[in-house]
């Protein structure tokens, strides 16, 4: 996509404008613009793939440019990533208010920039996919379908929630459940060492992770401005946009949100829990299936010495009758040998015998080893 | 580690992480020189601007360029001025007096721009 992938930067010092071109020229088509209004002159043109703003721009400044661009219906989709030496979490915040996707501290390492790059190029590489085509318009034709109200929608999640069997599912109908309140926002899911935070606009966005990883830590219910936070331990659900012209709604979406945020960490907690068990399972299956190898093994080296224990016996009868002819033994001589060969060969024969009781007893083990193996 | 543990060959400044800031030029030292060198003039130009700005009640400007040198020290691996460049624009931000920190920047500014003179040569050769 490298060529055809089309980066507008905007930033009203000429050596960050050189430095960038000279770190992404080899990967993308590159424009520069030393203010918001050139940049906004061009748009009329042109429609590039990623924006690199900076917030402090002569006139028009940065977050404002990115409201402009994210107003547009042709653009809104276009990520837009801060390039600052602005580094504190109100800048941020207000970057991410703004509708930036990402934000990056000048002064910068070329890595960083290509990486951020990167990001975007499969940003945009996912939206333009046809399935996230076809979700805006399931979920457009069934926000105009239902006509359910908003304890229809919190019963129909909490019913859809239970079948939910992954942390994914989970994180994606969370989501839905706030597009469906007509609500803009974020869930984060961690769910063991595994966190996962998603929006409309995609998934791990470094800026949503980073404000994410700010307000988690504010407590179980937490509201700025017109955004209202509801923490638990294994979720946490930001609503961007309260509707803080009905106070009325804001209220009942916050006894709804903390419902659901509730519900969505018991299952969560249910589902850690499950799959602690699946693991442990499937640690007793394998030591099972061992002791059931090991079993067999013994049964083998049982059934060999057997075998040759047999072997030896028939030799041991052979060898006597051949030493008869050969030695010329008189009859009395032969019956005393013939009775105490006669006499090991039984003892040796009671022995077997108890090996073959071994073997079976081996069998039997193994049988209902593989009964609880579930075979 | 030492930034200015130099390969042969690559710029050596007092005070600047030459090799970080040479990275971002993807290694083109010709183009690194030329913003040193452009620094000569820029620098004591913009701390002027500053120090005019602040004298006649331009807070919001004073902000803003102390914010953009900030930006482009950094950028030219100037860590001492750009560290300088923060504590000035913060100080502005939070309304203290800033006196102290502006000649300290303008001091450093002239420090600088001789290290640049007297390294590159006037002429920036």
């Amino acid at each position: 996509m490298s060529q055809s992938f089309t980066v507008f930067v905007v930033d009203d010092d000429p050596l960050v404008l050189e430095v960038i071109r000279t770190i992404l020229q080899a990967d993308c088509q590159i424009r520069t613009f030393a203010c918001a209004e050139d940049c906004l002159a061009q748009l009329a043109a042109e429609k590039p793939d990623y924006f690199l703003l900076d917030i402090n721009l002569p006139g028009i400044d940065g977050y404002a440019l990115c409201r402009k661009i994210k107003d547009d219906a042709a653009l809104r989709r276009t990520p837009v990533t801060f390039v600052s030496s602005h580094d504190t979490i109100d800048d941020r915040l207000r970057a991410y208010d703004a509708g930036g996707e990402d934000f990056i501290v000048k002064p910068f390492a070329p890595e960083e920039l290509l990486r951020k790059l990167k990001v975007a190029q499969n940003m945009v590489l996912n939206q333009r996919s046809l399935a996230v085509q076809l979700k805006d318009a399931e979920l457009l034709s069934s926000l105009a379908m239902a006509n359910m109200d908003e304890t229809g929608i919190l019963l129909q999640f909490m019913s859809r929630l239970i079948a939910m069997d992954n942390a994914t599912k989970v994180a994606n109908g969370a989501l839905e459940l706030m597009q469906r309140f007509k609500l803009d926002g974020v869930v984060q899911i961690r769910l063991g060492s595994a966190t996962q935070t998603i929006s409309a606009a995609g998934k791990n966005l470094p800026l949503e992770v980073s404000v994410i990883e700010h307000v988690r830590q504010q407590g179980r219910i937490f509201e700025f401005r017109r955004r209202s936070v509801h923490n638990f331990e294994r979720v946490t659900l930001m609503v961007n946009d309260l509707p803080l012209s009905d106070p009325d709604f804001c209220g009942r979406l916050r006894d709804h949100l903390s419902l659901a945020a509730q519900a969505i960490d018991s299952r969560l907690q249910t589902l850690q829990s499950e799959a602690a068990k699946r693991l442990a399972q499937a640690k007793t299956q394998s030591a099972l299936k061992n002791i059931g190898d090991a079993v067999m093994e013994l049964h083998s080296a049982q059934q060999n010495n057997s075998i040759a224990g047999e072997k030896l016996i028939q030799d041991l009868r052979e060898s006597l009758l051949d030493a008869f002819c050969r030695l010329g033994l008189t009859d009395p001589q032969e019956k005393l040998l013939q009775d105490v060969v006669g006499g090991f060969t039984t003892e040796m024969v009671a022995v077997l015998e108890h090996g073959n009781e071994t073997q079976r007893a081996l069998l039997r083990l193994n049988d209902q080893l593989a009964q609880l193996r579930g075979h | 580690m030492n930034d200015n543990a130099q390969t042969p060959g690559t710029l050596i400044l007092s005070g600047v992480q030459t090799r970080a800031a040479l990275a971002r030029f993807a290694g083109d030292e010709q183009r690194y020189r030329h913003w040193l060198i452009e620094f000569i003039s820029y620098g004591p130009a913009i701390a002027g601007q500053i120090r005019e700005a602040i004298a006649h009640g331009s807070h919001e400007q004073a902000i803003n360029l102390s914010h953009s040198l900030k930006g482009r020290t950094g950028m030219l691996g100037m860590a001492e001025l750009h560290s300088i460049a923060l504590s000035l624009e913060m100080t502005l931000r939070n309304g203290e007096p800033s006196t102290l920190w502006l000649e300290e920047l303008e001091r450093t500014v002239d420090e600088m721009s001789r290290e640049i003179s007297s390294v590159l040569g006037a002429g920036g050769a």
